[in-house]
Formats: structure tokens, C-alpha cells, sequence
């Protein structure tokens, strides 16, 4: 009986990404992320995209997209269907994950300037905890999701492993020097960009099924 | 009478029942959630759902509250303190017992 209890406990939680909206606006942010860093390095240092006001404008386009979006979709598709659910307000986990995340970004980004030469294994590093924490948010509740966190780990790995002047050669020439060479920031975009794409892409085939296999009740009959 | 069988002769009736089992589960998790849901994750039939909701009310573990998402209407249900206590006893001593 306990299991039981335990996993009807544990279903609301999995009920949030039961659309696939948790997914889409990871999948968006990481993709916006990395093809800003694109934009960034593949014009001269100096250029609109490196501007301040353009960053800020752009994470707020993403912010408020990634806000509102999943608002609009569970308001329209998925309370009509599937039902209603308020979370708990847990906002202390939710600091200890800001100031968590925020403590790795630190760590990742003092690592990185430290070991020049680690780049690549540094950035394996950070695919591989981008696969294990998808794997842990996403995959544990829905069996073929762990194709997608495979996926992640294996093209995290592909993407270290590529050659700096060929993650290097869409860059700019004024991004090839500096604490952060383009070789670095190429590589990081394109892992980036390959986590946005590749969780989107989940995100639209759970969104897809999700739309296929339910309908809203019938209204009752007068 | 061992300890073990006092404890399920002292199981909360109320809550022991499999679909009211379900539906406290499913709301110790959340904050609120409506109808729709918790017959979507129990598959239980709207008159059994109705039911067990309605026993729950009148222990006092449940509240319901009638209002309308623009024009359909919403039943929003809510673990009250007393079914939240209810339901941490009823998983100590269940947990005892077994």
C-alpha cells in the first residue's frame, strides 16, 4: 500500500510536464541562450548583440515568453482536459535552486578561466550535468524520455570533442582572442543551442501526444 | 492483540477506503486542485468521485469550493488542516503496522 500512496504522492509533480510546457520553456530558454551567444560571436566584438541593452531586452522577450506561454496552454488545453492543480508554494526550494544553480555558474565559469587548456572537458562536464539533471526533472516519470537524456549525454560528448577551429571558424576574428576565445564560446553556444533544440523537440512531441490523446469532457447534457 | 493489529484496527475509516485513499494522497501533494483532475488521475467515475468527496467533507478533511474559469464551472477541492493531520497518522500507523 505504501508504494502506492508514495506514487500517488508523487504525481502531481508529473503532472506539471504532462504537456510537455515544463520542457518548452527549458528547451526556449536554453535555445534563446545559445543563439544569442551565436549572434554575439558571429559578429564583431562591439556589435548590437554584444550591447547590454540588447541582452536585457532579449532574456526579457525570453522571460516573458517562457512566462506567459506555459500560462496560456495550461489555461486553454490543458485545465479544460486534464484538470486544475495549484502547487504548493515552496519558495525556499526554489531559493536553494537559484542560489545552487548561481554556485555552479560561478564554479563552471572560475574553472574555466583556470584550465584554458580543459575547455573540452569542462564542457562535457557541464553536458553531462545538463543530461543527468533533464534526466531527473523529465525522464523519471516518462520511459522514452531517457532516449532524450541518452541523446543529451551523447551530444554533449560529440560536441566537447569537436576540434576548437572548427567550433571556432563561425566566429568573428574579433572574438578570437581574450579570456573567453571563440573556440570556447562556439563550442558553448553550440552545446546550448543543441540542449534548447533537443528538449524543445521533446517538449513538442509530448505537447503533440498529450493533444492526441485527450479531449475535453463532454458537456452535460441539459 | 499484538501492536501490529492494533494499529490497523486503529486506521482512520475514512481515509483506509482505496479511492478516498487516492484522493488525500493526491491532495496532501498539491495546494488545490479541481474535479477534472482528480478524476483524471483516479479514473474514477464522476458518482464515485462525487461520493468520496462528499464523505470527505462531512469528516472534515476536505473543502470544496464551486466557481467558474470564465463560463464552465469549477470545483476546487482542498486538503483541510484536519485531513492533513489525518492523513500523516494514518501513514504512521500504516507504516507501523506493516
Amino acid at each position: 500500500m505504501s508504494p502506492q500512496i508514495n506514487d500517488y504522492l508523487k504525481r502531481p509533480k508529473r503532472y506539471f510536464n504532462i504537456d510537455g510546457v515544463g520542457e518548452l520553456s527549458t528547451g526556449l530558454m536554453a535555445f534563446g541562450f545559445g543563439l544569442l551567444q551565436y549572434l554575439q560571436i558571429s559578429n564583431p566584438q562591439g556589435s548590437i548583440w554584444s550591447s547590454t541593452y540588447t541582452f536585457f531586452a532579449f532574456v526579457g522577450v525570453l522571460a516573458a515568453i517562457t512566462h506567459y506561454g506555459p500560462r496560456a496552454i495550461k489555461q486553454h488545453i490543458t485545465y479544460p482536459r486534464t484538470g486544475y492543480v495549484q502547487y504548493k508554494d515552496d519558495g525556499k526550494a526554489r531559493l536553494a535552486a537559484i542560489a545552487l544553480a548561481i554556485l555552479l555558474a560561478m564554479v563552471t565559469a572560475g574553472a574555466l578561466l583556470r584550465s584554458r587548456g580543459g575547455f573540452s572537458t569542462m564542457a562535457a562536464l557541464v553536458g553531462l550535468a545538463v543530461a543527468v539533471s533533464y534526466a531527473y526533472g523529465f525522464a523519471r516519470a516518462v520511459r522514452w524520455k531517457w532516449f532524450v537524456a541518452i541523446a543529451l549525454t551523447l551530444g554533449s560528448l560529440a560536441i566537447s570533442a569537436l576540434p576548437a577551429d572548427v567550433v571556432a571558424s563561425w566566429a568573428d576574428p574579433t572574438w578570437l582572442n581574450g579570456p573567453f576565445p571563440a573556440s570556447v564560446l562556439g563550442r558553448y553556444a553550440l552545446m546550448t543551442v543543441f540542449f534548447g533544440f533537443t528538449i524543445l523537440v521533446s517538449g513538442a512531441i509530448t505537447l503533440t501526444h498529450y493533444l492526441n490523446s485527450t479531449q475535453p469532457p463532454a458537456p452535460e447534457p441539459e | 492483540m499484538t501492536p501490529q493489529i492494533r494499529n490497523i484496527s486503529e486506521l482512520d475509516r475514512v481515509i483506509h477506503e482505496p479511492g478516498r485513499l487516492m484522493i488525500v494522497s493526491l491532495l496532501s501533494a498539491v495546494e488545490a486542485a479541481d474535479f477534472l483532475y482528480l478524476q483524471h488521475e483516479t479514473g474514477l467515475n464522476k458518482g464515485t468521485l462525487s461520493s468520496h468527496l462528499s464523505k470527505l467533507e462531512e469528516a472534515g478533511y476536505v473543502e470544496i469550493a464551486k466557481s467558474f474559469r470564465g463560463k464552465v464551472p469549477q470545483t476546487v477541492l482542498k486538503l483541510t488542516p484536519t485531513g492533513a493531520q489525518a492523513f500523516e497518522q494514518y501513514r504512521r500507523k500504516l507504516k507501523a503496522a506493516l
